[in-house]
């Protein structure tokens, strides 16, 4: 099964962990997804002059999503509100 | 923290795929749904669905209405053949039967639907290309308002999905 990790105790390793943590620790789940956001954008609007820069972004957005997380519905409640 | 908006919408995407396995009707969504299912950024307040015409499928609208809690199908009037059911989901669902605008029959469609999972169930999807081209021959206010938006999606998503894609 191989060895579990987290046994190491050198000093290095010590170091390492104390500096990475400096930085702020692993990113967070939302910021790695505006970053790959971002960078599909840059290396799309070049290829597609004609795609508004904003637009781009939501569509960008909405592909890099699960299928299941891009639907938003616009529902009609009883008392005549429409609520997303 | 409440219910996102999207929680919302998935629920309802997964209740109405899960309804049509139980009752094991074939239908594909398109329309505005398949615009958003294909990553595209819009919004709709239905959920439309092509299916074929039969006998048998009609009785299975029936089992899938009340599955779903809502009234039996009814004709939005009584030029048009498509129906709708009001209840049960957060939107409506509207059901066209054989073939929707483009010339686009239920073999037509299904050939190039895209089968997508939503939570644990499963949904056919019309191409978007399919759903361009209904609502270029649709051509209502409504359809041309969407177009421009549905065609950069289909740009962007050949680039992003397409074989050079990082």
């Amino acid at each position: 099964m191989g060895r579990r990790g987290g046994k190491s105790r050198s000093a290095a390793k010590s170091a390492a962990s104390r500096q990475n943590g400096a930085r702020g620790g692993r990113p967070r789940n939302i910021d790695r997804f505006a970053s790959k956001i971002r960078d599909e954008c840059l290396r799309l609007a070049p290829e597609l002059p004609a795609v508004d820069a904003g637009d781009l972004r939501m569509i960008v957005r909405s592909l890099l999503l699960p299928p299941a997380r891009r639907a938003v519905f616009i529902a009609r409640r009883k008392d005549g509100r429409y609520v997303f | 923290m409440g219910a996102t908006s999207s929680d919302i919408s998935e629920k309802t995407l997964v209740a109405l795929a899960k309804a049509l396995r139980v009752v094991r009707l074939e239908a594909i969504v398109i329309g505005n749904s398949a615009s958003m299912l294909n990553g595209a950024p819009v919004t709709t307040q239905d959920i439309d669905l092509l299916i074929r015409d039969t006998r048998l499928n009609r009785r299975k609208l029936a089992r899938f209405a009340k599955a779903i809690g809502a009234a039996a199908p009814m004709p939005i009037s009584e030029l048009s053949k498509v129906e709708w059911i009001e209840g049960g989901l957060a939107v409506p669902v509207q059901i066209h039967y054989d073939r929707i605008s483009g010339g686009l029959t239920f073999s037509s469609v299904r050939s190039r639907a895209q089968v997508v999972a939503v939570g644990d169930e499963k949904l056919a999807v019309a191409a978007l290309a399919d759903v361009i081209r209904s609502k270029q021959a649709a051509n209502r206010p409504k359809d041309r308002a969407v177009l421009p938006i549905l065609r950069d999606t289909l740009a962007v998503k050949k680039r992003l999905e397409g074989p050079s894609a990082r």
